[in-house]
């Protein structure tokens, strides 16, 4: 897995850091507890941080853009 | 605003989705905990959140966020939720938590607390009891921190739901400032400031605020652009409350890394910025300078409690990475220490001889948290007594007990030499003892040390271990042989040894002499540990806190109020202010003794029940939290609440505890398994509190005896022990001791004779502050002039009875000024003017306490006797 959190998918890197890392995490095989030790946070946070994450891009994936605010400076 | 503005509102921006997962689960399930890092926006969260819930239908009822309902809380919900028409004090609360205690799901009603870790345990308790099982919806917000109380943390547990706010995405933080500026920041201008606030939604804000005032964003061709010629570090440097080149000098990434490896002796500190007045800066902006003194944090508190984010982890790699480069070309000592901190972070390698100092260093500081890997790596690569004994300890005070068990029994085994084996057993038993609640094996390995041994430094290390135990089980008359052999062997051996023992043994010194009455003793001792703490100091930060406010809670035991009141005021007010978590549960303890010695019951409530939220580790003040708690329910006619709180909290040491402090006769009943006995079923009652007293005094516990024996005089029983309180009164050194000896002499003989004594003693205890028992002297003198039918007598005393009730004042007259402020519309001034009435003060004390002049507090009572219709203060009184 890339040291990267954000390398790989363009939805991931528009995402707060937090979130992108327990996706990719997640999508590595890391069980709730290594998610947790990862992000220092209490493992039963992580079911609903991964639920929200999970929201969060897929609200990106359905808004359809890829660059996105704010506006390129001219 | 319709729940479309709501979602679109400003401040929820980038929280739509968490917005929409807290309704849903709140709709479903009931609870949610919404926790966070200061700046995160919770607030805003639950505005929103507010909002939606009240378009679903749902009555909800808010609570917290501004101070007057944080301290009130329960007085607000009773205002919020029902009709408490003119219940005040002690009724208010008690009707706001049986309304709560009615409403259920189907109510539609939704309580939402705001800062639930700044709520009085108490209110918080009540709350999250009304809404489990089927109460009303119930939604807290509160940092999330590693002293979130148990109370709080269930609320987030299945089938509740816990959502940890994160930090704002770069295109959120764009997005965010869009609408903080009214139009759209261009793309590197947006990243500037993402990267410079972290995230952090407050400080995005205030930053922009900020730079827009200062004209350093430039409008071009209808987008904002940070103006290529104002650096963004004053805008920043500002906000953080720093100076421009102070800001250079404390680069980011350093504050970051300082915070990641948690609070720093200052030296260090120094090391890293050697231009700047830390010492200096952190006077002007922090509060936690206070709370561990020569040892603080730097930055501002937004992106310094950040560092406990989630955020922490991720960049720690990069910067320690970068850190470490640093230091390796380090002389100052303590920078290659934090060197070898930062290597064992980044997994880099380390010499065993570098490791081995770093954990002396560490243990020395009691820097366990922040170097405990480090700990670890060295017990890994270089196993040793010294090395398992810091690794050990570490585990202990971060609460990993069955590890720190395991490691330093390891470490028991590698002990060559008998100062090692005495240090490492003695962690040992108390890990096993308090952190494990294995008290008979404590008990043992303790024992085992002190065979054979004659060493009396090493003698004295293992004994005052051991006191510290039989302080809780009772046995003071154990420690006072060990401190009067300690005090002997001292003529003897003054070795650095033997007085780094003798300071270990001064905390249970201190209350073994107190509870026996030996008052001036105890003083004694009280400045032999001040002057010893200067060599010895405890090597836990934890340990410098705990003593002091241990001595003025025994001091106002024996009813010396007065010489600790000032120091007692000063210490709780600058408790509050520093939310550590720990402060506030200590100085709360000595609080809520005052409170119940001047009689009044809620304050006292609330403070014991804020003591018993120190850490499991403070035995001593959880302990006689837990006992004041229990005192205070029974006085209140709370017996059984007392008995199952006792149980609750006290577990195996509940019959010790009651006997020791004797929290009433019928707990006495059920701490020997005998069946619940009505308070009017005496005659058991009797003969356990007489067995108690009996047994108090044989192991020299005369001041609790005393206590006792009072009991049996409230409860008309007086003959049976006024012999006793006579002999106590003659050997103790106790004001509170003397003064009940002579209430139960007066109550024995009668007549109007005994007035005068009583009255006496009633005028002291008045005078210490100990209106509570001058109550109680009071009524019974009272009592005797009806009786005597000597009108005159009866009449000056019933004055003074009053003049007694007057002073006991606190919660109950703060809540009956507010009560009628609530009625009456009267204004904050006229308030705050009426408290100080109902409380007793003379118009020249209102003055001086509130800063006016006479003429004014003449007028704002005129204004209040107006408004409330009454012809004056005595009839204030009475509405």
């Amino acid at each position: 897995m890339s040291t990267d959190p954000k390398s790989s998918d363009p939805l991931l890197a528009r995402l707060p850091t937090a979130y992108a890392v327990a996706l990719r995490l997640r999508a590595a095989g890391g069980s709730d507890e290594a998610i947790a030790g990862a992000l220092g946070i209490d493992v039963n946070v992580v079911a609903t941080l991964l639920e929200v994450a999970e929201r969060k891009r897929e609200v990106l994936r359905d808004t359809g853009a890829t660059g996105g605010r704010p506006a390129s400076s001219v | 605003m319709t729940t479309s503005d709501l979602r679109s509102d400003p401040l929820v921006i980038g929280r739509q989705v968490e917005l929409d997962v807290t309704l849903r689960h709140v709709i479903d399930a009931g609870r949610v905990l919404v926790t966070g890092e200061p700046g995160i926006g919770k607030s805003t969260l639950l505005d929103a959140l507010v909002g939606l819930l009240r378009a679903e239908g749902f009555h909800v009822v808010r609570v917290g966020g501004t101070p007057a309902l944080v301290e009130q809380p329960m007085t607000a919900i009773a205002h919020l939720i029902g009709d408490p028409t003119d219940r005040t004090g002690a009724d208010l609360l008690a009707f706001a938590v049986e309304r709560l205690h009615s409403l259920s799901p189907g109510s539609g009603t939704a309580i939402v607390v705001d800062d639930a870790h700044a709520l009085d345990p108490w209110s918080l308790h009540a709350l999250v009891q009304a809404c489990v099982d089927g109460g009303p919806r119930l939604v807290l917000a509160s940092r999330g921190s590693e002293w979130l109380s148990e109370t709080v943390a269930t609320v987030g547990r299945h089938p509740g739901m816990t959502i940890d706010l994160q930090r704002l995405s770069a295109d959120e933080t764009a997005a965010l400032a869009s609408a903080v500026l009214g139009k759209d920041l261009d793309t590197p201008s947006a990243r500037r400031v993402h990267q410079a606030a972290d995230g952090l939604p407050l400080a995005i804000v205030e930053l922009l605020r900020h730079a827009s005032r200062r004209g350093a964003l430039v409008d071009r061709s209808g987008l904002l652009r940070w103006d290529p010629g104002s650096s963004i570090d004053p805008h920043l440097a500002s906000l953080l409350g720093l100076r421009v080149d102070e800001l250079r000098s404390i680069d980011r990434d350093v504050i970051d890394i300082l915070s990641l490896v948690g609070e720093l002796p200052v030296e260090v500190l120094r090391g890293f910025a050697p231009g700047v007045d830390i010492v200096g800066l952190e006077r002007q902006r922090m509060i936690t300078a206070a709370a561990r003194p020569g040892s603080i944090t730097v930055g501002h508190p937004l992106l310094r409690d950040a560092s406990s984010s989630m955020l922490a982890p991720i960049r720690r790699q990069e910067l320690l990475g970068r850190l470490i480069d640093e230091l390796a070309g380090a002389t100052d000592t303590n920078l290659i220490r934090l060197g070898v901190v930062v290597a064992v972070q980044v997994g880099a390698d380390v010499d065993p001889g570098s490791l081995r100092d770093a954990v002396g260093w560490g243990r020395s500081h009691g820097l366990w948290k922040q170097l405990i890997a480090v700990m670890e790596r060295a017990w890994t690569q270089c196993p040793d007594p010294t090395t398992g004994l810091a690794y050990g300890e570490a585990l202990y005070w971060t609460r990993q007990m069955e590890h720190a068990e395991k490691v330093l029994a390891e470490a028991q085994e590698l002990c060559e030499t008998t100062s090692d084996r005495i240090a490492v057993a003695t962690a040992r038993a108390r890990t096993l003892d308090i952190g494990l609640g294995r008290a008979d094996e404590a008990d043992r390995l303790r024992e085992s040390q002190l065979d054979g041994l004659d060493d009396s430094a090493q003698r004295l290390d293992v004994l005052s271990a051991q006191a510290e135990q039989w302080m809780f089980g009772g046995e003071l008359d154990r420690i006072l042989e060990v401190h009067a052999w300690a005090a002997e062997r001292s003529l003897g051996d003054a070795s650095t040894e033997f007085m780094a023992a003798r300071y270990r043994l001064t905390q249970s010194s201190i209350g073994a002499l107190g509870l026996s009455g030996r008052t001036a003793e105890m003083v004694d001792e009280y400045e032999l540990h001040l002057a010893l703490s200067r060599v010895h100091g405890s090597t836990h930060p934890l340990g410098r806190e705990i003593v002091d406010p241990w001595w003025v809670a025994c001091q106002l035991v024996v009813g010396n109020l007065e010489p600790v009141r000032g120091v007692l005021h000063e210490r709780y007010a600058a408790a509050l202010a520093i939310d550590d978590g720990l402060s506030r549960p200590l100085w709360a303890l000595p609080r809520a003794i005052e409170r119940w010695m001047a009689c009044d019951l809620v304050a006292a409530e609330h403070f014991a029940r804020e003591a018993m939220g120190v850490p499991v580790e403070v035995v001593s003040i959880r302990r006689m939290a837990t006992n004041y708690l229990a005192r205070i329910l029974e006085r209140s006619g709370r017996i059984e609440e007392a008995i199952v709180h006792a149980r609750e909290t006290a577990g195996d040491d509940y019959v010790g505890i009651v006997q020791w402090w004797s929290v009433g006769l019928e707990h006495l009943c059920l701490a020997s398994g005998a069946e619940f006995i009505a308070p009017s079923d005496l005659a058991l009652s009797e003969q356990r509190a007489l067995a108690a007293i009996s047994s108090s005094l044989a192991s020299a516990q005369r001041v609790p005896a005393a206590f006792i024996a009072h009991d049996l005089v409230l409860a008309g029983r007086a003959a049976l022990v006024v012999d006793t309180l006579e002999q106590l009164a003659g050997t103790v050194d106790a004001p509170a001791v003397r003064w009940i000896a002579v209430h139960a002499r007066a109550v024995v003989d009668g007549g109007v004779a005994s007035c005068g004594p009583l009255v006496e003693v009633c005028e002291k205890a008045y005078a210490a502050g100990c209106f509570g028992l001058a109550i109680v002297f009071a009524e019974s003198a009272l009592t005797i002039a009806v009786d005597a039918r000597d009108a005159a007598r009866a009449d000056e005393i019933g004055a003074l009875v009053e003049r007694c009730r007057a002073e006991s004042t606190g919660l109950p007259v703060v809540a009956a000024a507010q009560d009628l402020a609530a009625r009456f519309g009267l204004s904050a001034r006229e308030q705050e003017v009426a408290h100080a009435a109902i409380a007793g003060l003379t118009d020249q004390q209102i003055a001086t306490e509130l800063f006016i002049s006479v003429r004014t507090v003449n007028a704002h009572l005129r204004s209040v006797y107006r408004k409330l219709g009454v012809a004056g203060r005595r009839e204030l009184l009475l509405v």
